[in-house]
């Protein structure tokens, strides 16, 4: 089997006031169809870092990342913004959606721009928020809003799904149901799903769970069994 | 404060370029302003000054003959104050360098007891000695067309002979400001020129010992003109009185009395549409300052800083704007002042026209900029005081959006374009008329380009069709037309009586021309609106449309006509048409109905002759000695004088127009889009992450503005037009007519300019999208 994405060696630095600091440092990572993946770590250990780099929004300094074969690490802006475009569903922290449009017309921007999507209909379904079509970002609770973005990064059908804390500002309770809205879609979809958070306890969602702390990947285990998002506490 | 102070000037640099944009617009209008009111101040100050210095006189009268002691018989009139009696002669002249003839007017003038009225100031040189015939003082526009100095020599046929007159002084004189020749739709100061001769000796050459021809008076205070003008007329007819006037009907005051009408209007508009766009950009930066530092201002008023305090930091944020374009602007003002009154220079010959930056001026100036400064600070400053320091530091309450009827069909991407225009009505619609205006202001720049060419067109090559003009000195017989066919290459005569009249319908009178023409003329032709010529009717007579309108008179209605000339005979005639002309309010008649209605047999006036090209400079030589001719006019020269003064003063005008019209939709435009820049900076970068391309995302960016730019073309162009409209019927006068004219080059042209000036703002502003954090946003909270 070939790994949807892959990285080698990978690192990136920084430049700062207070000199170079190596955000990544000599990463190797491989995912595979339809895995779940969960990143775990601290603030500063990198885990944001290499999801840019996996999303085409970032170059690494040193080292290889490939797309299936596309050579991420040498794309000019052009051929990036089509790997993001065609192949990758991101969710944020703060949902980032687009205030002046309803739910659906923000999925429905990046329906517009994608070869085979879903409706912006079913893709709302999925996450549970068909009757809330109609209703403005401003209109929606944080939960809403959040699965509202996972609604938008799913509807283009992606090859890989980017999600950066998607719990990050939402209580436990919603937390679960974005949650539960994001592993559905990994199921059904088959995206490979790479989930970044510093909540040790979304770590039993996954199918893997890596560890990182000062830019390197210290710890890896598979889960025998994924947990349903439900049964989570935190 | 010295503090805040300090936040204030960081802040106006971070917005360098929008604070430049809007202080740019100020400028703009304070420039403007300063230099057009400043040039009409001038203007008028120079005529007021010039009247009063050389005595200019309120009451003009020309006839025949007159013995002298008519003068102090004019002088005992009810009303006179003072009169000044003299011989004016209207001849041709042979000016050194000048293959053709020229005209000119030589007007005798005292030079051994001080002038009463209209006194010659002299530039340069001495006044002619007592009774010497062959010494003058030259008009100083003609002179320096000429180049002519004095100790030159220019030949003029006076009385039958030829004399050379030698320049003995350049002058000028309150008569002659804007010096044009009788019927001429531009001064020509090549071909025209006014020479001033010893009073006694122009009367000994011209015929006139013991006699004039010619009357200038004053009037006494309180004295009614129309009155005093009645009385003069009942004076002379005797004596072939050809009807007196006042100051409206002399032709260098009227020129130069509707210039300076039409300075001050436009002195007015043109800098309030710079201070109306000038306004609403202030407000728009300001607002923009006012929304991303709401958590500052609730964090001062926690500090303990006042409304008031609070509220004037952010007005002195927009005085700040206004006092650097004003600083700007008074400085371009006082360029461009200068630069406009040393055109007038070439067109109003004053003692004196300059530009000055007064304390008038200033305060005109100082309002203005108060006036952009209060409105384009007072909505922000409100705002600013009206919130509560709780408030401030919450961060606002989302806009709503609504959904919209209209909009399910379109993409999201227009969708969202759709909402952000509509989410702020005033700011867009404000935007809409701003372009729109400037982009009329283009239409209106070209029109007149356009109306002159139609005019041009329509003058010289439509209805007047010789090559050459002559004015006789008296009238004449058939014989002086046989004495013009002689002429070397003259192929065509066409003779002509033109009669000064006074024609009345009702209480409306005019003082104008009777010509008689005959149904055969080709070289000058009767045209309507449509370019059709207008049959000559056998009986009855044409009106100049404009003299119908003057008179309230349609085709059908009859009008009294006054002979003024000679046997001063009235009749009553029939309006059998009209004729578009372009100039002056004139009648026409078959010849012989004029020779009827003044009872005399064929007159001739004047005659136009046409010519073989080759043999033109043989025609020119023999026209300057050819005895019996007050005036040549050459239609070559005519044209060509035209479109220099068309091309020059034009070429200045258009490129302002070009670059005023740029400027505020450049403003606008760069305005809008900063605005949506850093309103909507977050959710751009979060559609590049999501895959939109960068062009992708520069439309969404500019979207509002490219609809607010395609919505202002359509409404500038019929704005333009309207205003073409409008000025064609202001600047319809009796003295000449505009032609409303609006190309679809001219449209073309100035859509281009504004879609132009707005691209280059919009790539200015979407060239930043390249340099989006597409991580930080990631990491933003909105």
């Amino acid at each position: 089997m070939v790994p949807v994405l892959r990285m080698e060696g990978v690192t990136r630095s920084y430049r700062t006031g207070a000199g170079e600091v190596r955000a990544l440092d000599g990463v190797d990572l491989a995912l595979w169809p339809g895995e779940f993946v969960v990143l775990l770590g601290p603030s500063g250990s990198g885990k944001s870092t290499l999801l840019n780099l996996l999303g085409g929004l970032d170059a690494p300094t040193t080292g290889g990342i490939w797309y299936r074969d596309h050579d991420l690490a040498h794309g000019d802006d052009a051929s990036l913004t089509r790997y993001r475009r065609e192949h990758v569903g991101f969710v944020f922290q703060f949902f980032n959606l687009l205030p002046s449009l309803t739910a659906e017309e923000n999925v429905a921007l990046v329906t517009e721009i994608a070869r085979a999507p879903l409706a912006p209909r079913d893709a709302l379904a999925l996450v549970g928020l068909a009757e809330r079509a109609s209703h403005f970002p401003s209109q929606l609770s944080g939960g809403e809003q959040q699965r509202v973005a996972i609604a938008r990064a799913v509807a283009k059908r992606p090859d890989v799904l980017l999600c950066d804390e998607p719990t990050g500002s939402l209580d436990a309770q919603t937390g679960r149901l974005v949650l539960e809205a994001i592993d559905r879609v990994n199921r059904e979809l088959r995206a490979v799903t790479a989930v970044i958070t510093h909540n040790a306890a979304i770590a039993a969602l996954g199918d893997r769970v890596l560890r990182m702390s000062s830019g390197r990947i210290v710890d890896e285990h598979r889960n025998a069994v994924r947990a349903s998002a439900g049964t989570l506490a935190w | 404060m010295r503090t805040l102070r300090r936040a204030l000037r960081r802040d106006l640099v971070r917005m360098a370029a929008q604070v430049a944009t809007a202080a740019l617009v100020v400028a703009c209008g304070v420039a403007v302003l300063a230099g057009m009111f400043g040039t009409w101040q001038a203007l008028a100050r120079a005529q007021r000054e010039f009247y009063a210095d050389a005595r200019f006189a309120d009451v003009f009268a020309s006839l025949t003959r007159a013995p002298r002691a008519v003068e102090a018989t004019l002088a005992a009139v009810d009303g006179v104050a003072a009169v000044r009696a003299r011989v004016a002669v209207d001849v041709v002249l042979d000016v050194p360098g000048l293959a053709e003839p020229a005209s000119g007017r030589l007007v005798g003038v005292r030079v051994d007891a001080p002038e009463p009225l209209n006194r010659v100031v002299l530039r340069a040189g001495r006044l002619p000695a007592p009774r010497r015939a062959g010494e003058a003082v030259a008009s100083e526009a003609f002179a320096q067309a000429h180049g002519l100095r004095p100790g030159d020599a220019v030949g003029a046929v006076i009385g039958g002979r030829l004399w050379a007159l030698v320049v003995v002084g350049i002058g000028l004189s309150p008569e002659f400001v804007y010096e044009i020749a009788p019927g001429a739709l531009v001064p020509d100061a090549r071909h025209f020129g006014v020479l001033w001769m010893d009073e006694d000796a122009l009367a000994a050459a011209s015929g006139r010992d013991g006699a004039f021809n010619d009357v200038a008076l004053a009037l006494a205070p309180g004295a009614r003109a129309e009155q005093v003008v009645a009385d003069v007329d009942a004076l002379l007819a005797p004596y072939g009185g050809r009807g007196a006037y006042g100051r409206d009907d002399h032709v260098s005051h009227r020129y130069l009395t509707d210039e300076i009408a039409q300075n001050r209007v436009t002195a007015t508009w043109l800098p309030a549409v710079f201070f109306a766009v000038a306004a609403f950009l202030v407000a728009v930066t300001l607002g923009r300052l006012v929304a991303m530092q709401r958590l500052q201002i609730g964090a001062l008023r926690a500090f303990g800083y006042t409304r008031g305090e609070v509220a004037a930091h952010y007005a002195s944020f927009a005085l700040a704007i206004v006092a650097v374009g004003g600083v700007a602007g008074l400085a371009a003002g006082t360029g461009l002042g200068a630069l406009l009154t040393r055109l007038y220079r070439d067109f109003y010959r004053f003692p004196e026209l300059a530009f000055r930056l007064d304390a008038e001026l200033l305060a005109v100036v100082a309002a203005a900029l108060a006036a952009v400064a209060v409105a384009g600070a007072a909505g922000a400053s409100a705002r600013v005081a009206a919130l509560a320091p709780a408030d401030a530091m919450r961060p606002p309450t989302p806009p709503v959006y609504r959904a919209g009827r209209l909009l399910p069909r379109l993409p999201a991407s227009a969708r969202m374009v759709a909402r952000a225009l509509a989410r702020r009505p005033f700011a867009s619609a404000a935007g809409v008329a701003g372009i729109a205006v400037g982009l009329a202001l283009l239409v209106v720049g070209f029109y007149f380009r356009d109306a002159l060419e139609v005019l041009l067109h329509a003058q010289f090559e439509m209805a007047r069709r010789e090559d050459v003009a002559v004015v006789f000195r008296e009238p004449s017989g058939p014989q002086a037309l046989h004495a013009l066919a002689r002429l070397p290459g003259v192929t065509r005569v066409e003779g002509e009586r033109a009669e000064p009249v006074r024609v009345a319908a009702g209480h409306r009178v005019r003082r104008t021309v009777l010509v008689g023409v005959a149904p055969d003329d080709e070289l000058a032709r009767l045209l309507d609106r449509h370019g059709r010529a207008v049959p000559l009717p056998a009986q009855g007579v044409l009106l100049s449309a404009k003299l119908a309108e003057g008179l309230y008179v349609r085709p059908g209605a009859a009008v009294d006509v006054e002979l003024l000339g000679g046997t001063r005979r009235a009749g009553r005639v029939v309006v059998a048409g009209l004729v578009d002309d372009w100039t002056g309010l004139a009648l026409w008649a078959p010849r012989e109905v004029v020779d009827r209605l003044a009872g005399e047999g064929p007159r001739f006036t004047g005659a136009r002759l046409r010519a073989d090209r080759d043999a033109l400079a043989d025609l020119y030589r023999s026209l300057k000695e050819t005895p019996g001719l007050a005036a040549v006019a050459l239609r070559e020269q005519t044209v060509a004088t035209f479109r220099a003064i068309l091309d020059r003063s034009f070429a200045l005008s258009a490129a302002i127009d070009v670059g005023f019209a740029c400027l505020i939709a450049f403003g606008l435009v760069y305005n809008g889009a900063r605005v949506a820049l850093s309103e909507r900076a977050a959710e751009l970068a979060t559609l590049r992450v999501l895959g939109f391309t960068r062009a992708e995302t520069a439309g969404l960016l500019l979207g509002e503005q490219a609809v607010i730019t395609l919505a202002a073309i359509p409404l500038g162009m019929a704005l333009g037009a309207a205003l073409a409209a409008w000025f064609a019927t202001r600047l319809s006068t009796e003295l000449y007519r505009i032609p409303f004219v609006v190309t679809s080059s001219t449209l073309g042209l100035a859509a281009l300019v504004t879609l132009a000036s707005a691209v280059a703002s919009g790539a200015l502003v979407g060239w930043r999208v390249r340099a989006f954090d597409l991580i930080g946003v990631l990491k933003a909270r909105e």
